[in-house]
């Protein structure tokens, strides 16, 4: 092999050549950058230094906005290259999710990401405690302002978790998952303004309601598969927003207001227990006492739906439903029942979507058709995507960065929302797995020793 | 029998442009089985090019059907470039992975070039030039129909016609399909895929392009959020048609406007999407992989 | 599990500005809640100029309770959740008097949030309910309420002689309320001389309103009232236009801005719109508009008087009261004072609405809103001159 001493098979060294190809390397490396930054320049340039006056009805040439354009797209265009390279260095294909069940020796063992090594530690129960503890004394520390915002952060932790039944598990996508969301919010609204009927009572009301309208919706959803059902799905969430936008229960877009917060054993909250509170000196003058309760009511929903997902997950059904996600014909020719497994995702993904549905318009205490539109749906289903499909500490990870971001980059003003689609890009790109990837239960064949039994006892692990 | 005609050039209108844009959903979806969500933001960006150029190009002189074609052009060759961008930076690094990265991908990308636009131009609506000359036609044609809907569905067909002679007759066209039927196999036949995929990607946007142009014509005024609707309605009708297949889309899109504009003449326009929505659902129970889709058959 | 450490993170953050914020106040502190982005962005940026406008006057002479007036602005896109997250915000800081929102649905979750903890005047949010309902004792307004236009609309229907209507709204929160209303009075009218043949909500921002002004063509109205904003009343005066359907256009404040007989063009000649009184012709109004074009490029909107008044009298109240947390106080004078605006001499009536009659008929001739009165060349606009056979 003459490359192991640096000689080509005449003899000659291979320095120089070497040296000149690296040379070129790095001069593509500038260029590259380059390159697609004039691009870059060169595709908003229309848009970005002609601005179109609708008094004048004339395009009027900024060229004071030039620099700014190419400062920002040879930015973008370095970072990135950058970021290419970091993806390279770090990027998926050189870690696993990791499966949990360890291989027999001899085998490469794929690492385990530090997520699920931490869930496996034995730190972690008693972490977990501390971290609940801080969790439940969070809004009494907190603004007003931040306890809504981590309301709206974990109810969106419960619809991720739903959603990532029907879509991260069980395969199906659904884009209309904010139908059921809806049901939820209207189901409290409408029997609180029709009936009184409390929160506590609407709760189990409101999931029921959802399941039952996923049960009926998922009949048809028999039928059809892959991106058709995409579509089917969407279009029953168009049809739920505009059913509740045309029909007189809901009061149409002017929706439904003043819909009161939980109580507590009768109590007014604000009026009878807070200056008690406040005299013991437990809480600050500002913190709103409804808003805590409904805190601690969606943290509780959300620890109580982490474990239940989870349960599921691990169960012959979850088992089901993973052979559905990876191939339905498949999955039908080994026995699993595949209208079952579909239909049952399906249903009970949307119970918890009712839930949320609730304790979020409990939360606003106003809600109209307006609140549930498409982009909801697709919000929901881009923190289970990126979380990562399938994966519970991912979506929650997903939740948390997609309703804080938006928060935290208010300060960057009117860019939030720009930064905020290119921050999707750039992460979907960076991990197309998600934030962290489900770790998968694998089948291993332990090739049977000599002297043992039947081989097909020995399949380890579930 | 008037208010009937009305609404059936009102669907045949709507229809053409659903189609045009609902043209680069399928085409992208045929080859790499990717929702391009960010289409309909092409299609939002050409209308916005097409207003800005107008007004230079107008400016230097150009009127009649010099400047809408010029126009059109101009607009068909910045889609391109932005379709040609959008592959590049949100969906070709993202090749390989699970299905819906790109998805979500697309979804950011979606957000990002309309809040671009919303910086760069106006949060608010901008009235759009009647770019479609007065044009004589014969009264038939006018007694139900406006010249811009005239011209939105003329320009359409011939859209069509172009694209159909395309996919058949060109080297081009031929390994499309190719690489629709069988990326893999296409390429180990020596097709450049990236090259084929890059080019799908051009050829939907200069389709949304055109719509966008027409869109501008017919309405008479953008915003930067006008991308969102259509590019959803756009791919209802591709998926009803059939992702993935070429007349399937235009047949769904015709389908789906006719839908909506029945319904809103016949039973309320309250309830036209309803309706719409509702027809796509029993459509796809009864006929699953759309109006044009090929029954596909598993193999494990 | 990762979810602790985000939370964990997301709270250090969060605690680390909260910090921030108490520091002492020197200045007098008002909340400004509204529109700021998205498409209805141009109402609440006319709002905030009137109001800035307004703090600018009293700062320049000396402030208000001897401190200088800070407006801490919060924007909400008129979407109703993120008021509730701009209303927590403005809660959170303190603020006792707010100036906002913007529209509607957006202000009455704002409300909810504020809970009677502080003085509310809003400049554009025109709903019924938002002061009729009486839950909101603090909460003033400006803007007649909606139904206000929906009189004035039925009025100017029986006095253009027209005997079928077709009512069209956008489905939204205000312009289907226009619609209701309007509906309402016309069905009450004695005698019932004009028939409703056409009654439905349009999908905006659709790609096409031929169908539906097919529906209206068919429906043989000689005049439809559009509620709704003027981004898709423009689209449905060229539509109507373009379909040679001759029914008059009737709007109300969402279509009597400028910006729909720009988008509108020649289409927009001859549509009625009920709306505000101009204020623009008075002293003190004109230096205002000096100002304001000195300061923006941009239009300063519908709303700018409006909110300037609303912070007048909110300063009148808060100055005589003396201090900024009184509510009851601050409440009794605005209720019981006339002060001396921009609009003219203000007070509210007990629900919180403004007494005065701040609306009138206007018409679009040669490319501008001019006022349609009972002086006005009766006239019917050329298109509608002939009426449909």
């Amino acid at each position: 092999m003459p490359e192991k001493d640096g000689k080509d098979p005449t003899g000659a060294p291979l320095r120089r050549p070497r040296e000149k190809g690296r040379g070129k390397k790095i001069l593509l490396s500038i260029l590259r950058p380059l390159k697609a930054g004039l691009w870059l320049s060169l595709v908003a340039f229309p848009l970005v230094t002609f601005k179109f006056e609708a008094e004048t009805r004339q395009a009027h040439f900024l060229p004071e906005r030039i620099p700014l354009l190419l400062l920002i797209c040879f930015g973008a265009a370095v970072a990135f290259d950058g970021l290419g390279w970091l993806k390279k260095a770090f990027g998926p294909g050189k870690r696993a999710g990791g499966i949990l069940e360890s291989p027999p020796e001899g085998l490469n063992r794929p690492r385990l990401s530090w997520v699920n090594r931490l869930l496996k530690s034995r730190f972690f129960k008693p972490a977990s405690g501390v971290l609940l503890i801080f969790l439940a004394v969070l809004p009494f520390i907190s603004s007003p302002y931040g306890v809504n915002v981590y309301i709206t952060a974990l109810i969106y932790i419960t619809l991720g978790l739903g959603l990532n039944i029907v879509v991260g598990v069980s395969g199906l996508l659904n884009l209309g998952y904010v139908a059921f969301y809806a049901v939820g919010a209207y189901t409290y609204a409408i029997l609180n303004a029709q009936f009184g009927l409390s929160f506590w009572v609407c709760l189990p009301l409101g999931a029921l309601s959802a399941t039952l309208l996923g049960f009926i919706l998922g009949l048809p959803l028999l039928r059809v598969s892959g991106d058709y059902l995409a579509i089917v799905t969407l279009g029953f969430g168009e049809i739920t927003r505009l059913v509740l936008t045309n029909i007189a229960i809901t009061n149409g877009p002017r929706g439904i207001a003043n819909i009161p917060p939980p109580s507590l054993f009768g109590f007014d909250l604000n009026q009878s227990v807070k200056p008690f509170l406040l005299k013991l000196g437990l809480i600050h003058s500002r913190t709103d006492l409804d808003k805590v309760l409904i805190y601690l009511i969606i943290l509780m929903a959300a620890i109580l739906t982490v474990a239940a997902v989870h349960r599921l997950e691990n169960s012959r059904l979850g088992r089901a439903w993973l052979a559905l996600r990876e191939d339905e014909t498949a999955c039908q020719a080994v026995g699993v029942n595949r209208a079952g497994a579909k239909l049952t995702a399906f249903t009970l993904g949307s119970t918890w979507a009712g839930l949320a549905g609730v304790v979020f318009a409990s939360q606003i205490s106003f809600i109209n058709p307006q609140s549930f539109t498409f982009m909801q749906s697709v919000m929901i289903l881009s923190i289970v995507v990126l979380g990562g499909m399938g994966s519970i500490p991912g979506v929650v990870c997903g939740a948390v960065i997609l309703i804080l971001l938006p928060e935290y980059l208010r300060f960057f003003a009117d860019y939030r929302m720009l930064l905020f689609g290119l921050l999707m890009v750039v992460m979907m790109v960076f991990r197309p797995e998600g934030l962290i990837k489900s770790a998968r239960y694998q089948h291993i064949y332990r090739a049977p020793k000599a002297g043992e039994g039947d081989p097909s006892d020995s399949a380890s692990g579930k | 029998m008037d208010f009937f005609l009305d609404l059936l050039v009102g669907g045949l209108t709507k229809g053409s442009i659903y189609a045009l844009i609902a043209l680069g959903y399928t085409m992208v979806y045929g080859i790499i089985a990717v929702i391009n969500f960010a289409h309909g933001e092409i299609y939002m960006i050409s209308a916005f090019t097409a207003l800005i150029f107008g007004s230079i190009l107008s400016s230097v002189g150009l009127a009649g059907w010099g400047l809408l074609f010029a126009v059109i052009a101009v607009s068909a060759l910045y889609a391109a470039m932005y379709g040609w961008t959008v592959e590049k930076i949100a969906y070709k690094p993202l090749r390989g992975s699970s299905r819906l990265a790109p998805l979500i991908s697309a979804i950011g990308m979606s957000l990002f070039l309309q809040n671009f636009v919303l910086l760069a131009q106006t949060p608010n609506y901008l009235p759009f030039p009647a770019l479609v000359p007065d044009v004589p036609f014969p009264a038939i044609l006018t007694r139900h129909a406006s010249d811009t809907q005239i011209v939105i569905i003329l320009v359409t067909a011939a859209s069509m016609a172009l694209l159909t002679l395309f996919i058949k007759k060109t080297r081009m066209g031929t390994a499309m399909r190719a690489v629709s039927q069988d990326l893999e196999m296409a390429r180990l036949s020596g097709v450049d895929t990236d090259k084929i995929i890059s080019f799908t990607f051009i050829t939907g946007s200069v389709l949304a392009a055109v719509g966008g142009v027409l869109i501008g014509c017919g309405m008479r005024q953008i915003d930067f959020y006008i991308g969102f609707l259509a590019g959803m309605k756009a791919f209802t009708a591709a998926v009803l048609g059939g992702i993935g297949s070429v007349p399937g889309a235009v047949i769904g899109a015709l389908i789906l406007g006719f839908a909506e504009s029945f319904a809103a003449g016949y039973i309320s326009s309250s309830y036209e999407d309803v309706v719409a929505f509702a027809f796509l659902i029993l459509i796809l129970i009864f006929k699953p992989d759309g109006v044009m889709g090929a029954a596909t058959t598993h193999k494990v | 599990m990762p979810k602790f450490f985000a939370v964990l993170a997301a709270l250090c953050i969060s605690v680390l500005s909260s910090g921030a914020l108490e520091a002492q106040e020197e200045t007098l502190k008002i909340g400004f809640g509204g529109a700021l982005q998205g498409n209805l962005a141009t109402y609440g940026r006319s709002n905030l100029f009137g109001i800035e406008y307004a703090v600018n006057l009293i700062n320049a002479k000396g402030g208000l309770l001897g401190k200088q007036v800070e407006l801490v602005k919060e924007d909400d896109s008129c979407d109703p959740s993120l008021a509730t997250s701009a209303a927590n915000k403005l809660k959170s800081a303190g603020l006792t008097l707010i100036l906002g929102h913007t529209c509607s649905g957006a202000t009455r979750s704002a409300l909810s949030v504020y809970a009677n903890s502080a003085i509310v005047i809003s400049s554009s949010a025109t709903e019924n309910s938002l002061t009729f309902d009486g839950l909101n004792p603090y909460f003033f307004r400006t803007t007649p309420y909606d139904s206000t236009q929906s009189k004035l609309q039925t009025d100017l229907i029986l006095r253009l002689g027209s005997k079928k209507v077709a009512i069209l709204h956008d489905k939204s929160d205000y312009g289907k309320s226009l619609a209701d209303f309007t509906a309402a009075y016309i069905r009450e009218l004695p005698g019932k001389p004009v028939e409703i043949v056409l009654e439905e909500g349009v999908t905006t921002n659709q790609v096409s309103y031929d169908s539906v002004i097919s529906a209206v063509k068919n429906s043989e109205a000689d005049t439809l009232v559009w509620g709704g904003y003027y981004s898709d009343g423009s689209k449905i005066a060229i539509s109507l236009r373009e379909k040679g359907v001759t029914a008059r256009l009737i709007g109300a404040d969402g279509l009597r801005d400028n910006q729909f007989i720009l988008l509108a063009g020649p289409a927009a000649e001859g549509v009625f719109a009920t709306g505000q009184m101009d204020f623009s012709a008075s002293e003190e109004a004109r230096a205002a508009i000096a100002d304001h074009r000195s300061r923006h490029k941009d239009e300063m909107g519908t709303y700018f008087f409006y909110a300037i008044a609303a912070a007048q009298s909110l300063f009148a109240a808060v100055e005589k009261t003396g201090n900024a947390t009184d509510l009851n106080a601050i409440k009794k004078h605005l209720n019981e004072d006339t002060v001396d605006t921009i609009m003219g001499p203000v007070r509210y009536d007990q629900n919180g609405d403004i007494i005065g009659a701040f609306f009138k008929v206007y018409r679009v001739q040669n490319g501008e809103y001019v006022e349609y009165g009972e002086t006005a060349a009766p006239a019917l606009p050329e298109a509608a001159a002939a009426p449909a056979p």
